[in-house]
């Protein structure tokens, strides 16, 4: 049984720095080739306020780019897992996340949440009606509890960022 | 080959294969508790061990000057004179000053930082720029100007476009050695956050500590432990044979 176990421990991965698509690559992706405006967003006053109650610190940056198209805004976003940050796209349409991807990993570990099986979870996922809280559980992965997490932040603030440059009905947090 | 021979091979790996299980089963077991133990929150300040990890500072560092500030990239991370900006990247290929803010290259996006070294915006989509940045550099009136292996290209105002540029003369950022005083103010930062026991247990686990080499220290490992199940097993067949082939021999005279 030691055995077993002792064998599987050197076959898991080391540290590094994993591009699994570009930022390029994933813009092209979800805009089928077709040319997105891109945008800036100062990051200040209220809306400041509400990505430091999401991601638990500030988010360390004054401005953002985000790409729009056709109502869909993509954003690439990044967060530290434990000790590295994770680099992430997101598609956000009429209030729910349409597309999500893990662009780079640098952790040791925690990359099974570049896998469908996750990412899939949160597909069509928005806010509650009030709060920022996603309107579904995230099923965790065992052994990469702090990714998970770093992900689901980051999902959050892509419907935060997005509802803030697209006002609707449903969790204008951020211009309250 | 006989039993007794074959029993000698098997003692002699359970041997080697003793000390990568207890290599490993100890560092298990710290990584287990690592977060009751705070290991994550020790660091390491040995020069060899920070060597092994590259964190050797001399070697590493690379420094581009504009004005009175300085950028430095040192280990993977970007200083801005001797603040730490928080941003790490692997690469720094030079820098340019554009109005107050100081743009910093690096072969694979840009990061805009205010002289307090606070990040305006990373910028991670260029484009109309093809390739890896190796040269960031200013035309006399023009916006900042990228080099790469497939051309140069000038960005707009925003730099949310950037387009090739020909046969315009260009001043590059260039490499510049730190002063020595601002390079101890810098490392007296740099090592506080440098490798965590957590890490160095966990690279000891995997053997990532040995770089490249750790991998096929680990695929030995597994090896030898599998050989060693494999072979235990065999003895075992081969003692029950050996018994049964006693108890044969010794029931005649029963």
């Amino acid at each position: 049984m030691l055995s077993i176990l002792l064998i599987g421990a050197p076959l898991v991965p080391v540290s590094g720095r994993e591009d699994y698509l570009s930022p390029e690559e994933f813009l092209q992706q979800v805009f089928s080739g077709r040319s997105a405006a891109i945008n800036k967003l100062w990051i200040k006053g209220e809306l400041k306020e509400n990505i430091s109650k999401i991601l638990g610190h500030d988010l360390n940056l004054l401005r953002i780019s985000y790409w729009e198209l056709e109502g869909r805004t993509a954003w690439i976003l990044e967060e530290v897992g434990k000790e590295q940050p994770i680099t992430m796209g997101f598609v956000v349409y009429e209030d729910k996340i349409e597309n999500m991807a893990v662009l780079a990993f640098r952790e040791s570990r925690g990359w099974e949440i570049r896998y469908p099986f996750f990412t899939d979870q949160f597909l069509g996922a928005g806010f509650l009606r009030e709060g920022m809280e996603l309107d579904r559980n995230i099923d965790g992965i065992s052994g990469a509890t702090l990714s998970v997490n770093a992900a689901t932040r980051l999902a959050r603030l892509s419907l935060l960022l997005h509802n803030f440059v697209h006002p609707s009905g449903v969790g204008q947090v951020g211009h309250r | 080959m006989t039993i007794q021979k074959f029993q000698l091979w098997h003692r002699s790996l359970g041997v080697i294969a003793a000390i990568f299980a207890v290599v490993i089963s100890g560092t298990g077991l710290l990584l287990n508790h690592s977060d009751n133990l705070g290991l994550d929150e020790i660091h390491v300040d040995n020069d060899w061990l920070l060597g092994l990890y590259g964190i050797n500072p001399e070697k590493n560092t690379v420094s581009y000057r504009e004005g009175d500030h300085w950028v430095s990239l040192v280990g993977s991370h970007i200083y801005v004179d001797d603040r730490d900006t928080g941003q790490q990247s692997d690469t720094l290929v030079g820098i340019a000053f554009l109005a107050n803010t100081i743009l910093v290259a690096m072969d694979d996006g840009l990061l805009l930082l205010t002289p307090e070294a606070q990040l305006t915006e990373k910028i991670s989509v260029l484009p109309g720029v093809r390739g890896l940045i190796i040269g960031v550099g200013k035309a006399a009136g023009l916006n900042p100007v990228l080099k790469t292996q497939q051309g140069v290209y000038l960005g707009n105002e925003d730099l949310t476009a950037w387009q090739p540029l020909v046969a315009v003369p260009i001043v590059w950022s260039a490499q510049e050695i730190l002063p020595e005083a601002l390079f101890h103010r810098i490392m007296q930062q740099h090592r506080g956050s440098g490798i965590s026991i957590e890490r160095l247990v966990l690279d000891l686990h995997s053997g990532a500590i040995l770089g490249g080499y750790g991998k096929y220290l680990g695929d030995f490992a597994a090896v030898l432990i599998l050989s060693l199940s494999i072979s235990g097993l065999w003895v075992l067949r081969l003692r029950r044979r050996m018994n049964l082939g006693l108890e044969e021999e010794s029931s005649p005279e029963e």
